[in-house]
This record gives structure tokens, C-alpha cells and sequence, in this order.
């Protein structure tokens, strides 16, 4: 069942377009994030589903509902704010009981509410407080809480984690995941962190620009990327990209990257590969190991140049004719730089594409 | 800690003897200079109150500066209920009265619609906004003897010429533009999310500011009431020139009384008087003081 | 339906201020100007177009010139001095004394009082039989003597003295807050290299205070060309019309005169003088902002 369907959205302030020909359909229960570098419409989408700035053209659904015209208030929706945006001047029993007093509750069922949901999120100890005496986390959890209360149709997040340090978004994106399968609410979430994006999202948004880049599972935006952006943007460190030449010969694709030549066999191609034809081909450095001669797989002898430490794995640079290549090693893996070895490379998982439009071929 | 501006020394270690001589001396220099400048600044208030408690004679043989011999509050009494000002010899109390009929009002309505316009300008702009706030701040800097005339005659053809009412209403109007810079100015720093939370929360234009925003803000709200207050109790062009002599605020009696030229001068009365016309905005400042000086900072551009 | 209205409910709240503002400023101000081309005397009589003529016999009353005058006199006497000390102040409360904020009260303490009350009292000081100048001459000093209230020449530094009293506050407020807002670092490198504190100031920290003194020339200013009350309490434009103002005399022709023409010339020339100091200052501003 679709709860939320955005219609051909089109958004510009003044002369300039923030967001272009978004449509995109969403499943009740789906865990939604919309990704994607600063001032690339995502937050200003997540304020147009809010009913809290007007779109330029289109329509947004909610629940079935055409709700362009409404309000905010009357679109089911909550909010958590990066800001938090709790209310300074009320207790945090205030702040989670303001909206549903504006819905004109009875006062005992207001209450009823916010004791049970306070003690589902482990803030009941904190309700008389003002939000300047509580932590960065316990203002977090009271952003959610105002939110949870009202019991929406659909949550909306606004970068919530990002004004926390990198432990407590850690354990914050946890819960926040449990939230949800608890809840069972569908959820729209807007982030810049891929890290949050992949552990979240059911399915992914990916944008730039004001335009839809990719919409898939966390697992199709990584592993077959639509274009090379999306490639990019997913992935630490960053995909390779090498310059390569499609070949056909003897009945094979190969891709022709300098004097080396890899198979493409197991490349699923969206266009007919032709012959000379120059691409991008795009590595996960996750797709580059360390070779351990047992399958079958592509491997070259490749020279170390450049070692970086992260304590639970390795990465290493090698120098392919000239480019570099970064790979994932075990950071059990004893190697040095300057040494010459096999390197395998995971052939199923490369990516290729127009060196022209960048997109996937 | 007092006695130290360490940046300005430099520390040769073998002279530190004679720097803390010549430090002492800098100090005592410093306090000297203030002490003079307190001087000239509290002597005009000093000289006020204790003309105002000393007897014609006493003030006639001299010594300005002296504590009355003859200690009378009769000055003050007279001041309040009995001073001639024009042809009527009721005091100042009548027209302590008016300042403050036409002071209370203004106030609350100039600060009232200087909130809304704030909030309105600053949380809900559209496009344009940013013009309409500056056609409207453009109103501090205007003289207002290029809007006296047409005033005048405006409040002629209306029949609020002389009027209590009168006053307030242009009080009011003219104070619009000054509150509505503060408040807008002031709203800016409220965060636009709290605003958004709020409207999802289903609030409306109002309740979230009078729920939300205003809760948020008593010090802009006590800088602009002061700089209200201050400025109509101690208007006089507005009050010379549109209100009837019954219905004159104190800054017109005030001058009426000190400087009518009929009957003896009574320097104490006169004295008396004017302690009284400045007494609510002194007041003001000694307990208010810290919100007075930011208002007069920011009210310092206005007509 | 009802989102339309809420979408607009900015502009609707706004609108009666607007209103508001639209008449009794900008249509006043056009109603005066167009006066101004008229040959109105005790009522406005749009039918009688005499173009600049009211401007023209304006500068040709010496009332008005001296008025005129008077305005930058005291103007440019009223800035040197309010500058000048509320600079020194500034600098002596900035010296970590003790009791400062009792210091920085007393000084600005009579931004509170009216201009009325400001004129009044100095008026009692000023007064040859029974003030400052008896007050000296009864510790000895016989020879000394302020005629400033009744003599033509020097009666003008009788308002100066009045609204630096009142004024200097707003002056020193405004440096003070300079003060405190320049780097601590820039003290302590001056300290290094050994420049002694006089020279900090004068070479480093005045320089880095312009934005403060175009600031208070700007406000002070505005305040000198509206100085109206003062004059009004102290002087009465007296003696003769020596310490006359342009609001003083816009006055007198408007509601004593019955000369509107020229009143509204004359408060149109002070709304010309605001706009000249106004606008080179918005635009330095807006300038700087980018």
C-alpha cells in the first residue's frame, strides 16, 4: 500500500530551480532516505512533504489524501529537527504535550501519552527539565519523543544526528532503527552521512542537484550504481575509476585499461557493448584483495604504494600502469610498500560507464 | 583584578619597582580624570534636589551647591498641588496625569504591533518583506517637522486636536517603526525550526507567538517598552503641538511653568518640578538600567 | 481555502501598519513638500503653485540663515566635544577600574531625562545671579564669569554644554562597547613588541573604531538636526534669535506665523539635511555588509 506519493514536484525560488521532476512512491512501513551532498534539495523535499514551504508544481499524497494544500498540521505528519527545535521555555513534558494540546486532547489522555511514550524512550525521568539543562543525546531523544506522541502517519527526520558527537550517533542510529521496527511508522529521513544512509534506509534517494540520482535498496545504490555520482558519493574510501576501452574479441567483452586487459564476462550490460568504445570503469576498493590462489578469480601483480592505517583493515594503494588503485586489505595482512603482489579483483561487482554522461551502460 | 592592565606593561624584571610607581600613579591618575567626570555629570542632579528643599531666600544668597540650612518640602508640595501653570494653579499633578494617560497606552499598542510586525517581517517573510521592513525603519530617521503640518491638520479635520486620545494615537503610530526594527531584528535569532516544529505541532500564526516566540523574548519586550516609555514621557514636540493646555503632559507644564515669564521665579518650585518630570524615566533607568542602555543604543536613531 | 489565507496572513497582519505608515509618513512628507511649492499661509491652499519661491525667500530670511547656521555650529561644536570626551571616558572606564558600573550609571544616567528637564537644569547653572558663576565667584574667584545665556555670540555653547550633558552617555555607551570588542590579542602583541599604551590607542585602537565613530557621528547628528526641546527650555532661541534651530523656527511659522509655505520649506531643507547625512551612511553600510 503506498503512503506517500510525490507527483512531478518541481521547486524554485525565483530564477532558481531547487528541485526538478521528483516522483517517487513510497510503501507504508518503508524506512526512506533521501541522500546526498549540502544544497541538493534533499531538506527542502522533506519541507515540502511537511507542508512547510509550498512547491513551485506537482502534488504530494499522503496516505492517499491529497495534501498540497494542507497544512502542516493536517497532514499526519511529525518532525524531528536537526536543531532539535524543542521549545526553550517549556518543560520537555510541555514540548511533547504541545501538539497534541493544539489538537484540543483531553488532558488525561495527553498525559497518559507522554508517560508511556517518555518511558519508551527512557526520558521519563527528564520531563520536568527544561531542554537547556538536558544533554545533546537526552535533547535528541525529546525531539523524537514530541514526535512519537502524536502517534503520525509519517516521521519525518531532518538530519537529526548530525549535531552529535560520533559515539552518540552511533548508538542513536540504533535506536532510532529499532524505533522504526517497533513502530512500524513509514519514515522519511534526510541525511549527508552514507554511513547512516546504509544502515537505515529500506530504500535509498539518492540526489544532486534538485534531481533523483538513484532510488533503490541500500544494496543496489552500492553495488550497481546508476551513475558515476552515486558511485562516487557511497563508499569510503571512494570507488577507483579507471579510463578503459571496450575490446570484442574472441567472443568476449574485455575492457582495455592501458597495457592491461580485464574480462568483462560477468558484467551485465544495459547497452550492447561496441568496440572501441571508451568508459569509466568503476572498482569498489571492498572488490580489490589480497589474492589467496585458491578460486579463479581476475588477479594481477600489482606493486604497493602507499599504505593507510585504520586499525581493522588496511588500505592500499597500487599502481596500476600508471593509475592509482585503492584496495581493502585485512589489516592482519602483512604488507609493505614497494612490494609487488597478487591482487584480486571481484569482477561481478565493477561498474561501468559513459565516460560522456557518466551514466551506467 | 583591579590595579592591572597587563598587556599594556611590558616587564623589564629589574625595574619593577619603579613600574609599580609609576603604575600607582597612572591608576591615581585614571580615578582623578573619573572622579571629575562624575562631577560635572551628578553636579546638575545634585544641584536639582537640593535647590528644590531650600527656602527663596537661601537659594537667593548663593551657595549652589550646599545642603539647605532651612530644610522645606513646601517646594515639592507647591510643585505637585498648587504651582500656577498658565491660568490655571492646580500643580503638576494634573498633568503628571495626562503624561501618563497618553504614556500607558502608547506604549502598550507601539509594543504590541512592533511584536506582530516583528514576528510577522522576520518568521513569515514573503517576497517583498525586506522592503516593507525598510519603508517602515525608514520612518526612525525622519524629522518630524516634515510630518508636523499635515499632522496638525489631520487631527483637525478628525476632532482629535487637543485630545488625550489624540496623543496616544500618534504616539503610537510613530513609535511603529522603532519597535518593529527591534522585534525583527530580535526574531531573526529565533530559530526558524521552532517555528516549523511548532506549526507541524499545529499551531497557529499567533498562538506561536504568544505561546512560542514572546516567552522566548522578555528582554527585547522590556527594551522596547522602555524606549517607548522614555521617549513619549519625555516628548515635547508632540505634546506642544497638539495638545490642548488642559490636556498637556508634563514636558509642556513643565516649560510653561519654569519659563512664564509672570509673578516671582520660584527657583524651588521650579526645581521641585522638574525632579518631578524626570522621576518615572530615572526610575526606569536606576532599576532597569542594563535594558535601558540597550534600548537607547538601538532608539538613539529615532525622531 | 483556508491555506490561502494563511499563506498570507504576513501581509495581512502587516497591512495596517503599512497603511499606517504609507499615510502618516510618506504621504505626509509628500503633503509637506508639495506645500512647500505653495504660497500657503494659515491653511495649505494647493492652488497656489509658486514652484521654489518658498526655498528662495527662505534663504533670504535671516532668521532662517541664522537658524541654519546655528545648526551646524552647534552641530560640529556638539560632535568635537561629545566625541572627544566620551572617547576619553570610554578609555578611563576601559582601564579594569573598580566600580565601573557605577562610573558608566552616573554618566549615562541623563540620557533618561527629557530635553525639557536638560534645559531647565542647566538653565538654573547657567543663570549669572544664581549659578556656576556665583558659585565661583563665592569661592573668590570674582573675575569669573559665564555670560553664555545672555550673550548672542557664545549662547550657542550653552546647548553644547547641555547636550553633551545629555548626550555624552550615548557616545561613551557606543566606544565602550568598541572597546570590549577589540581582540585581546591585539593588546597583548602590542605589549610584545613594547608599544607603550598611549600609542596602542592613538595608532591601533582609534583606527580600529571607525565603524563606532561614523556610528555616533551619524546618530548624533540625526539628534542635531531635530534638537527642538533644548532650545525650546534653555534658551528660547534667545537672546534675540541668536540660538535659534531650524526646528525652532520651522515651528514658529507653522503654529504662531501662520506661514505654512514657509514652514513647510523649512522642514522640508532639515529633511534634506537628514538625507545627506543618511544616505552616504546607508550606503558605506550596505557596502561594507557585502
Amino acid at each position: 500500500m503506498i503512503d506517500i506519493r510525490v507527483v512531478d514536484c518541481h521547486k524554485s525560488y525565483g530564477q532558481v530551480r531547487i528541485l526538478r521532476d521528483i516522483s517517487l512512491d513510497i510503501e507504508r512501513g518503508e524506512f526512506i532516505v533521501l541522500l546526498g551532498p549540502s544544497g541538493c534539495g534533499k531538506s527542502t523535499l522533506l519541507h515540502i512533504i511537511a507542508g512547510l514551504e509550498p512547491l513551485t508544481s506537482g502534488s504530494i499524497e499522503i496516505g492517499g489524501r491529497d495534501v498540497t494544500d494542507l497544512e502542516p498540521k493536517d497532514r499526519d505528519i511529525a518532525m524531528v529537527f536537526q536543531s532539535y527545535a524543542l521549545y526553550p521555555t517549556m518543560s520537555v513534558r510541555a514540548n511533547m504535550e504541545f501538539g497534541l494540546r493544539m489538537r484540543g486532547r483531553p488532558l488525561a489522555e495527553i498525559r497518559a501519552v507522554v508517560e508511556e511514550k517518555a518511558k519508551m524512550l527512557g526520558i521519563d525521568h527528564l520531563l520536568d527539565r527544561r531542554p537547556s539543562q538536558l544533554s545533546g543525546g537526552q535533547r535528541q531523544r525529546v525531539a523524537i519523543g514530541r514526535a512519537v506522541v502524536r502517534e503520525p502517519r509519517v516521521f519525518l527526520f531532518d538530519e537529526p544526528l548530525s549535531n552529535l558527537d560520533a559515539k552518540l550517533r552511533g548508538s542513536m542510529r540504533t535506536e532510532i532503527k529499532k524505533l522504526h521496527r517497533r513502530l512500524g511508522t513509514t519514515v522519511i529521513y534526510v541525511t549527508h552521512d552514507q554511513l547512516e544512509a546504509m544502515t537505515l534506509a529500506t530504500r535509498l534517494v539518492v540526489m544532486k542537484a534538485g534531481v533523483m540520482q538513484q532510488v533503490g535498496t541500500p544494496d543496489e545504490v552500492y553495488h550497481r550504481p546508476l551513475n558515476r555520482f552515486t558511485a562516487d558519493f557511497l563508499g569510503s574510501p571512494g570507488m577507483n575509476f579507471l579510463d578503459a576501452v571496450l575490446r570484442l574479441a574472441e567472443g568476449r567483452v574485455w575492457a582495455e585499461v592501458g597495457r592491461t586487459v580485464i574480462p568483462l564476462d560477468r558484467y551485465a550490460f544495459i547497452e550492447r557493448p561496441v568496440d572501441g568504445r571508451p568508459v569509466v570503469l568503476g572498482l569498489r576498493p571492498d572488490s580489490i584483495r589480497p589474492a589467496d590462489g585458491a578460486e579463479a578469480a581476475f588477479t594481477l601483480d600489482l606493486k604497493a604504494t602507499l599504505i593507510e592505517h585504520t586499525g581493522s583493515e588496511n588500505h592500499v594503494v597500487f599502481d596500476l600502469d600508471g593509475r592509482e588503485v585503492t584496495g581493502k586489505f585485512p589489516a592482519e595482512f602483512g604488507l609493505e610498500v614497494g612490494r609487488t603482489l597478487p591482487v584480486a579483483f571481484d569482477l561481478a561487482r565493477l561498474s561501468l560507464f559513459d565516460t560522456e554522461t557518466e551514466l551506467r551502460i | 583584578m583591579p590595579g592591572t592592565f597587563e598587556p599594556l606593561i611590558p616587564r623589564p624584571r629589574r625595574r619593577i619597582f619603579l613600574r609599580r610607581t609609576e603604575r600607582f600613579a597612572a591608576r591615581f591618575a585614571v580615578y582623578l580624570c573619573l572622579v571629575i567626570v562624575t562631577g560635572f555629570f551628578l553636579a546638575p542632579l545634585w544641584v536639582l534636589l537640593v535647590t528644590s528643599f531650600k527656602p527663596l531666600d537661601e537659594i537667593r544668597a548663593g551657595g549652589l551647591l550646599d545642603l539647605p540650612i532651612a530644610f522645606t518640602l513646601d517646594p515639592w508640595i507647591k510643585a505637585w498641588g498648587e504651582a500656577c501653570i498658565g491660568i490655571t494653579c492646580g500643580g503638576l499633578k494634573g498633568y503628571f496625569g495626562n503624561s501618563l494617560m497618553v504614556t500607558v497606552p502608547a506604549v502598550l499598542a507601539s509594543v504590541t504591533i512592533g511584536a506582530i510586525n516583528g514576528y510577522a517581517l522576520s518568521k513569515w517573510p514573503f517576497p517583498g518583506a525586506r522592503f516593507v521592513f525598510a519603508a517602515v525603519v525608514a520612518g526612525n530617521f525622519i524629522p518630524y517637522q516634515v510630518i508636523l503640518a499635515p499632522l496638525a491638520q489631520t487631527l483637525r479635520i478628525t476632532g482629535l486636536f487637543g485630545s488625550i486620545e489624540g496623543l496616544v494615537l500618534i504616539h503610537a503610530i510613530y513609535g511603529i517603526p522603532i519597535t518593529t526594527m527591534l522585534f525583527r531584528n530580535f526574531f531573526l535569532s529565533v530559530p526558524d525550526d521552532l517555528i516549523k516544529a511548532a506549526r507541524i505541532d499545529g499551531a497557529g500564526f499567533f498562538w506561536i507567538l504568544f505561546r512560542v516566540v514572546l516567552p522566548m523574548s522578555p528582554s527585547v519586550i522590556v527594551v522596547a517598552a522602555i524606549i517607548q516609555f522614555t521617549g513619549i514621557w519625555n516628548d515635547y514636540l508632540f505634546a506642544v503641538s497638539f495638545a490642548n493646555s488642559q490636556n498637556a503632559p508634563m514636558t509642556v507644564a513643565l516649560n510653561n511653568l519654569v519659563n512664564s515669564n509672570f509673578g516671582v521665579r520660584e527657583y524651588n518650585v521650579h526645581m521641585a518640578a522638574t525632579f518631578i518630570a524626570a522621576i518615572p524615566t530615572l526610575v526606569i533607568y536606576v532599576f532597569l538600567g542594563r535594558f535601558f542602555l540597550r534600548g537607547m543604543a538601538a532608539g538613539a536613531v529615532k525622531g | 481555502m483556508r491555506l490561502r489565507i494563511r499563506r498570507f496572513i504576513s501581509q495581512l497582519v502587516l497591512s495596517p501598519s503599512l497603511a499606517l505608515v504609507a499615510v502618516f509618513l510618506y504621504g505626509f512628507i509628500g503633503w509637506t513638500v508639495a506645500v512647500s511649492t505653495t504660497a500657503s499661509k494659515a491653511s495649505p491652499r494647493f492652488d497656489r503653485f509658486v514652484g521654489l519661491e518658498q526655498y528662495v525667500r527662505l534663504f533670504d530670511t535671516p532668521r532662517w540663515n541664522v537658524a541654519f547656521s546655528n545648526m551646524f555650529l552647534f552641530g560640529f561644536l556638539f560632535l568635537v566635544v561629545t566625541i572627544g570626551f566620551g572617547l576619553l571616558i570610554a578609555v578611563l572606564i576601559d582601564q579594569r577600574i573598580r566600580f565601573e558600573g557605577v562610573f558608566r550609571s552616573i554618566v549615562m544616567y541623563p540620557m533618561a531625562m527629557s530635553f525639557v528637564v536638560t534645559g531647565v537644569v542647566w538653565q538654573w547653572l547657567l543663570s549669572p545671579t544664581l549659578g556656576i558663576q556665583s558659585l565661583v565667584a563665592g569661592w573668590g574667584f570674582t573675575g569669573f564669569h559665564i555670560d553664555w545665556l545672555t550673550n548672542p555670540s557664545t549662547v550657542i555653547w550653552a546647548l553644547v554644554v547641555a547636550a553633551f550633558w545629555q548626550g555624552c552617555g550615548l557616545a561613551m555607551a557606543l566606544f565602550l562597547a568598541g572597546l570590549r570588542g577589540i581582540d585581546e590579542d591585539i593588546w597583548k602583541a602590542a605589549a610584545v613588541d613594547g608599544i607603550p599604551a598611549w600609542r596602542v590607542y592613538l595608532h591601533i585602537v582609534v583606527p580600529m573604531l571607525a565603524p563606532v565613530f561614523l556610528t555616533v557621528i551619524v546618530l548624533q547628528s540625526l539628534a542635531i538636526v531635530r534638537a527642538f526641546d533644548l532650545v525650546v527650555a534653555l534658551t528660547n532661541g534667545g537672546p534675540g534669535v541668536s540660538s535659534d534651530l531650524p526646528s525652532v523656527f520651522m515651528f514658529d511659522m507653522a503654529f504662531r506665523r501662520a506661514n505654512l509655505g514657509l514652514s513647510a520649506a523649512s522642514a522640508v531643507v532639515m529633511l534634506g539635511t537628514v538625507l545627506a547625512i543618511l544616505v552616504p551612511y546607508l550606503y558605506v553600510e550596505s557596502r561594507e555588509r557585502r
